[in-house]
Formats: C-alpha cells, sequence, structure tokens
C-alpha cells in the first residue's frame, strides 16, 4: 500500500450511532477492525484476527473528530484537516448517514466534487433543465489542499431552508486524498456557508463507506429532515457511482476524457498522481 | 484467443431491440450497449460512456441519439460522435469525443456483433431462402464450450439451427431457430417442445461444468 493511504486518518463511525457497552467489526483498507465502546463512552479499536479476538497488538490511535470516530493504520505525520466552523454555537452538526457504496473510494470523491450532474442526477434538488451550463470556475492548491472557487450553479431547492431557486455559489475543499468539504452559500444568512462534508472509509480498493458530514445554518427544519435530505440526494448518486468502470479511479490523463467543467476533478486526479496514492486508483 | 473476435457473433434477436429502449449485453467479456434508432439502424456500442466510465446501457435512447445518465453527453446513432456536452451548450463538442463503436448486422432474425476484424455480413448460406422462426435464446452458467460437448451427440436437423454465443470465460448464450415453419402447425407446442429442448443442453452443461470447472 502507498505510504499516503497507509499513514492517513480514517472515519470509521459516526460517533453517536454506537450505544456504549457494544462492540461492532468494520473493515478499513482490507482490515478487519473491531470497535469497543466502554459503558464510560471511551472507545478502543483494534485489528481484529480470523477468530474474532483482539490481536495481542496495542489498540489503534484514535481521534474524535467532527463527530466521527477515526483511527489510522500506519503513522500521520500532521494533525487531521480542521474545519473552524463545526465550533460555531449556532451550527447543526450532525451525520447524514454512512452509506456503503461498491466502488473505490476516490470514485466516490470525485462525484461529490462533480457540478455537471446536478440537472440530470439531482433534478429538482440541485440543478434544473435546461440551466446546464458550467461557467468557468477557480481551482488551486493551496499547502496540499486542493481549493475550488466560484462555482455558480442554479439550484431550485438548494437546501430544505431554501423557498426558491436561487443562484448558488460553491466551494469545494479536498484537503485529504479521500475526503472532500462543500461550503456552499446559506439561504437563512448569505453572509455564511452551510459546510457538507463526504469523509470516506475505503473497505477494499473496489468498496467504501461514504460518512456525509453536515454543518448547517438551518433554524426550522428537524435533524432528520435534514438527513433525509441528504440521504435522497446521496441515493440519486449511488446506482450511478456504482456503474462506474473501472471501480477504481483511472489517473492518465488520457484514460478519461475531461471537459472545462471537470477542472476540479482533473485537479484531484492530478493530486492522487502527485503524491502517489494508489489505493483505490489506476497507473498511479 | 485473438482470432475469435475476428468473426461475427449473435448478441441478441432483433426483436429485443425495442424502439427506445437500450440493452446490455456481453461478447467475450466486453460489455455492449445495443440499441436501434428510429430508422431502424442498430448501434453496438463499448458499454462505457468515455467522460467518467459510466455504463451507457443505464441511459436514454431518444430515437437518433444516445444519452448518457451521469451528465447526458449525447452520442450520435452510427458514428458514436458526441454531438452535445450540456456543461457547454454553446460549444461543438471536441471530435475526440466518442464511444467505441463494434461492427453490427442484422440478419437471420438475430443482430450480430464483430469485436474485432470481419469483411462482409454474417453469411449463413444454408438460411438462404428458408423463412426462420428464432426461438427464445436461452442463458447457460457454463463456458462454450461446454455447451458445445453438450449439444453433442444431437443428430443434425434440416430444420432446427442454432449458434453459440460466448458471453466471458464461464457463461455462453444458446440462440436458435427454426426453419420453414408449416402453417398448420401448432405453433405453441413446438416452441415449448424445442425449449424444452435447449433447457436440457442448458442442464447438462451447467452439471458438467459444477462438477469438472
Amino acid at each position: 500500500m502507498d505510504n499516503v493511504a497507509l499513514n492517513a486518518w480514517y472515519p470509521i463511525l459516526a460517533r453517536d450511532e454506537m450505544p456504549p457497552g457494544t462492540r461492532r467489526g468494520t473493515t478499513l483498507l482490507d482490515t478487519p477492525l473491531l470497535i469497543d465502546r466502554a459503558e464510560s463512552g471511551a472507545f478502543e479499536v483494534s485489528i481484529q484476527d480470523g477468530t474474532n479476538a483482539v490481536r495481542g497488538d496495542a489498540a489503534l490511535p484514535l481521534l474524535e473528530r467532527y463527530g466521527y470516530l477515526w483511527t489510522t493504520l500506519g503513522r500521520p505525520v500532521e494533525d487531521l484537516f480542521a474545519i473552524p466552523e463545526y465550533a460555531e454555537s449556532d451550527r447543526r452538526n450532525m451525520n447524514g448517514a454512512s452509506l456503503a457504496v461498491r466502488v473505490s473510494a476516490p470514485r466516490v470523491v470525485e462525484n461529490f466534487l462533480d457540478l455537471g450532474h446536478f440537472a440530470m442526477v439531482h433534478t429538482g434538488y440541485l440543478g434544473v433543465e435546461p440551466h446546464t451550463e458550467i461557467k468557468p470556475y477557480k481551482v488551486s492548491v493551496q499547502a496540499h489542499e486542493i481549493l475550488a472557487t466560484e462555482c455558480i450553479v442554479f439550484q431550485p431547492l438548494a437546501a430544505l431552508s431554501a423557498k426558491t431557486g436561487l443562484d448558488v455559489e460553491y466551494t469545494y475543499r479536498v484537503p485529504h486524498p479521500y475526503c472532500a468539504i462543500l461550503y456552499k452559500s446559506c439561504a437563512v444568512d448569505a453572509s455564511r456557508r452551510d459546510v457538507i462534508g463526504i469523509f470516506v472509509q475505503p473497505v477494499t480498493e473496489v468498496s467504501c463507506i461514504a460518512h456525509m458530514f453536515l454543518s448547517m445554518l438551518d433554524t426550522e427544519n428537524s435533524d432528520a429532515d435534514i438527513k433525509a435530505w441528504q440521504q435522497v440526494i446521496f441515493g440519486q448518486d449511488k446506482p450511478i457511482l456504482e456503474n462506474q468502470i473501472p471501480a477504481r479511479l483511472p489517473l492518465r490523463p488520457t484514460a478519461e476524457i475531461s471537459i472545462r467543467a471537470d477542472a476540479t476533478s482533473a485537479a484531484y486526479r492530478r493530486w492522487l498522481l502527485d503524491h502517489k496514492v494508489r489505493y483505490g486508483t489506476l497507473d498511479a | 484467443m485473438p482470432e475469435a473476435r475476428d468473426r461475427w457473433y449473435p448478441i441478441a434477436r432483433s426483436e429485443e431491440l425495442v424502439a427506445r429502449h437500450i440493452v446490455h449485453a456481453q461478447l467475450l467479456g466486453q460489455e455492449l450497449a445495443l440499441w436501434r434508432d428510429d430508422a431502424g439502424r442498430v448501434n453496438a456500442w463499448e458499454n462505457r460512456c468515455p467522460h467518467r466510465g459510466v455504463r451507457l446501457s443505464l441511459g436514454t435512447n431518444d430515437g437518433s441519439e444516445l444519452r448518457c445518465r451521469y451528465h447526458a453527453w449525447r452520442y450520435a446513432s452510427g458514428s458514436g460522435q458526441c454531438t452535445f456536452l450540456p456543461a457547454h451548450p454553446n460549444q461543438k463538442p471536441a471530435s475526440t469525443i466518442k464511444v467505441l463503436t463494434y461492427q453490427v448486422s442484422e440478419k437471420y432474425g438475430f443482430v450480430w456483433v464483430c469485436l474485432g476484424d470481419v469483411l462482409g455480413e454474417p453469411a449463413e448460406l444454408h438460411l438462404a431462402g428458408r423463412d426462420i422462426t428464432t426461438l427464445r435464446s436461452v442463458f447457460v452458467d457454463a463456458p462454450a464450450a461446454t455447451v458445445a460437448a453438450a449439444m453433442h451427440p444431437a443428430t443434425p436437423s434440416s430444420t432446427e439451427v442454432h449458434w453459440l454465443q460466448p458471453v466471458d470465460e464461464t457463461r455462453t448464450v444458446i440462440h436458435a431457430a427454426v426453419l420453414d415453419l408449416e402453417p398448420q402447425t401448432d405453433r405453441l407446442a413446438l416452441l415449448r417442445r424445442q425449449h424444452a429442448r435447449l433447457a436440457r443442453i442448458r442442464d447438462l452443461a451447467e452439471t458438467q461444468h459444477r462438477h469438472h470447472p
């Protein structure tokens, strides 16, 4: 496995979804893990051996951030990326859902970054015909993070808190090979932004679990309604993701065709190639 | 076997390619999207949009173009050339944006595909001038060689014909037809008998494959 994938932090659980005093398994980078939550609420994660018992090794390093449990199979050289908005007192922070997808983690991240499919896949929600044009936007790499700004889309119903269609401005940030964050202009307060993240747990090279992080400024709708709306959107992407061939993301620039609207995705593939990320990719 | 690609194989009955539909097929491991335009022309394309690799069989056949499910890129019948990019509606797509197309022919009640290179049309000369009634194709979970062996030592018939479509290394479709059906024949009874015959071949081949893979 490449060093970048090995030494990263990975989300493996939405913390509130596991009651204290329980145990569950999950898989990360082809490695079966056991998660134990004590009655006190404290977590312990270990690599599972074939008999369902815990290996003799020490428990894996853990972080609790943004409502998730993060672990690593390597030795991260840096702390996990920061999301300052999470700490704002009026934020509605929650896990939209943790959904399994039969495709590589990079394909899921790239779909999250993609603007061109809104009118076709999320019809009536994030886009609508004939407003399919994607005007040029800005993409740069700053401090190892990809940033795409001034992405404008017309959305008929951009968020549950919106009442009419609006021109919405998106900013995308990729701070991790398998995580992406979206900042979108908020219907409730034009000076601030809703934050939506996709934190992907690679299970195998061709399957993953997408944890959908939400940090919303919504004063009206319940948690359940906000989550349900995100699940509708992701449910529309899932069948397309599971029908992409190959399942791994091809990094050779000529393997698939990119157009100007795909600037963020082209930058993401170049970034993975430059950092030699091989897990879930081809031709790295 | 590279030479196995340079010949025609039947991959569907003509009647399966209904208007505005896309058939998902597979030949020698290659996935195909088959569709008929409103003028009747048949297309056999690689089942993969060159943009982000989504299966074209999930898309829409609007009668003259195939639209991909993901970004609604449009591809022209015949050439497979991309004609429209919704993200850049005022631009003509570069001529390099094109779906991989395969040689396709429609004859004897079937749609035939060649993945490599072949000259001319499928030439089943013994069918010239005969009346052909195609049967329901039978899908077999066994390699083509095993299916062929299961068909021996059936006595050759002058009115029953069949072809094998190797789907991939372990799966095969048997396409079959009956020739010169008499008008007064109990058609339903005959079709049932023929299908039972093919089903027996299928069961024999699958059993053989399971025990001697």
